[in-house]
């Protein structure tokens, strides 16, 4: 088991109970949708994750580390073990494809030659080795998640993190993003969490599924698909 | 480590030359205040120097009648100690004086060595006198002692010019801490704007696993480079300033008894001095901000 939730609850500073007693295990390798409506907790879910918040009561165990009891100093190393993705990319503007992806392994002291060599690797397998020396600007959207994915998969973490990663791409760019990360999941064999919105995608890439709703999970779906338990469960 | 060095060079100069006017401006503020500061350690330093010599001043001389047996003499000395606010009697023989006689007039000073057999010149006591006695008293009172001929003692004035010395150099201290306290909070606005610039960079460094000593290293070199280069400025003029101040009063003060501190080797330490304080006023400086604006989010 990489991923453990016993008993988590989220209740942000205003007041906010965000998450209620949700109890999750992901076995290493799985592919795991988070879906639910606006404001159901999917986010909160995966900062409580990737250690961005820390939960008011229960315990987050990930990759063998207790995230909410990590010291302030220690959340970095703790994320060299898991990379995340964003809906909105977050590269940085000034830097290249190259640079955006090498900047990830720098900061972790990575020697130049095995950053060269990491880099060509990734851009690769996502499909973008001919636009290593392109700025984000002139990029599409799609190819700028591909860059941010190369980013989070640089330092090939065990636990992929994606928020919505397909919100801003049109359905055909979105499926491109969807077969990547699924190509990375069975050739890498890296953990995915995903959030999304998108019915079609989950219809068409089927993993579990978990469903959330207020702040409780209300399905758990091994097979996958959206309809199936939102009348089922 | 020498890898992370060049990787936060490059985003350090990076960051000097986004935000080009604001460093220079800071840099500016760090000349200015190493310059003051530099002018001001000049007048300290020259001052407690002369403040040295003058103390030499406030010092009893006591000559001792050349009837006491040698035997005497400690028993004048413990009288002169007990004296209150007397902190020290050194005693100088005959030869002893024949000596300082001689260095006091320099290389003419071998034709005294005339009177080595026979000597005029009479045992004498210096006697020290703690700060906040009138040196004026100790000394008629030394006078009064059997086997004491004389009691001569520099003047009360010298004592208040010393007092009036410690007073400016204290002053002077007082100016560097705040324009220090200055100049720090200059270049910590300064590396704040960087902060501000390279927010989304930071967030980023940290979901790809940089830890806070990393990302702060850019930021502290930032910080002391602009204290680097800030210093340049008033080292040369230190320099140049000091030699040409030094030769124009020809190492004398406006009373010609007094000594400047000569040229070599102080410019040097001088120099060292600001560099130092610029390289620490840049760290501190950005270590604040640092600190303070880049409240890590988790
Ligand atoms: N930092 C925060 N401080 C206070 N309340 C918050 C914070 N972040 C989220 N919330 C609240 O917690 C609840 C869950 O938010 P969350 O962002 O997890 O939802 P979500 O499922 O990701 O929604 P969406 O699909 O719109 O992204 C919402 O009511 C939201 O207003
Ligand atoms: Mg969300």
């Amino acid at each position: 088991m990489i991923l453990e939730l016993s008993d988590v609850n989220k209740i942000y500073p205003n007041g906010v109970n965000a998450l209620h007693d949700v109890n999750l295990q992901v076995d290493e390798g799985e592919f795991v949708y988070i879906i639910g409506a606006t404001g159901s907790g999917k986010s909160t879910l995966i900062k409580l994750i990737d250690g961005e918040e820390i939960p008011t009561s229960g315990t987050v165990v990930s990759v063998g580390v207790n995230v909410g009891k990590l010291r302030h100093s220690r959340v970095p190393l703790y994320r060299r073990n898991i990379g995340v993705v964003f809906q909105d990319f977050k590269l940085l503007p000034q830097k290249t494809t190259f640079e955006n992806v090498a900047f990830a392994l720098e900061v972790i002291n990575m020697s130049d030659l095995e950053i060269r060599k990491r880099v060509r690797h990734v851009l690769n397998l996502v499909g973008l080795e001919d636009k290593a020396k392109a700025f984000p600007r002139e990029l599409s959207g799609g190819q700028q998640q591909r860059v941010a994915i190369a980013r989070a998969i640089a330092n090939k973490p065990k636990i992929l993190i994606a928020d919505e990663p397909t919100g801003n791409l049109d359905p055909d760019t979105a499926k491109g993003i969807m077969e990547l990360l699924n190509l990375i999941s069975e050739r890498e064999g890296t953990t995915v969490l995903m959030v999304t919105h998108d019915k079609n995608i989950v219809e068409q890439f089927r993993h579990r599924t978990i469903r959330l709703e207020n702040g409780y999970v209300v399905a758990d779906f091994q097979k996958g698909g959206y309809d199936h338990y939102v009348s089922g469960v | 480590m020498f890898r992370a060095f060049r990787r936060h060079w490059k985003e350090a100069v990076t960051g000097i030359r986004r935000h080009w006017a604001m460093s220079i401006s800071a840099c500016f503020a760090i000349t200015l205040t190493l310059a003051l500061m530099s002018v001001l350690l000049l007048i300290i330093l020259n001052l407690s120097q002369i403040t040295m010599d003058l103390q030499d001043e406030v010092k009893v001389f006591v000559k001792i009648d050349n009837a006491v047996a040698e035997s005497d003499i400690s028993q004048i000395q413990n009288r002169i100690y007990a004296i209150d606010g007397v902190s020290e009697v050194e005693y100088s023989s005959k030869d002893n004086e024949l000596d300082k006689l001689e260095q006091e007039f320099g290389e003419s000073g071998k034709m005294f060595e005339i009177y080595r057999e026979n000597n005029p010149l009479s045992r004498a006591f210096i006697v020290s006198v703690n700060q906040g006695y009138s040196i004026a008293d100790i000394s008629s009172k030394v006078a009064l002692i059997d086997g004491v001929t004389e009691a001569n003692f520099g003047g009360a004035t010298t004592e208040r010019y010393i007092e009036g010395l410690s007073k400016i150099r204290n002053g002077g201290a007082i100016v560097i801490l705040a324009l220090t306290a200055l100049a720090i909070f200059l270049v910590s606005n300064t590396i704040k704007i960087t902060i501000y610039a390279r927010e989304e960079e930071t967030a980023i460094m940290r979901f790809v696993g940089a830890t806070n000593g990393y990302i702060r290293g850019p930021f502290l070199l930032e910080g002391i480079f602009l204290g680097i280069l800030g210093s340049i400025i008033p080292i040369i003029l230190t320099i140049f300033g000091y030699d040409a101040f030094y030769n124009m009063m020809g190492g004398k003060l406006i009373t010609g008894i007094l000594q400047l501190l000569p040229v070599f080797p102080f410019v040097g330490y001088l120099s060292g001095a600001l560099v130092g304080m610029g390289i620490i006023v840049g760290f501190v400086g950005s270590l604040i901000s640092v600190n303070r604006n880049l409240r890590w989010k988790r």
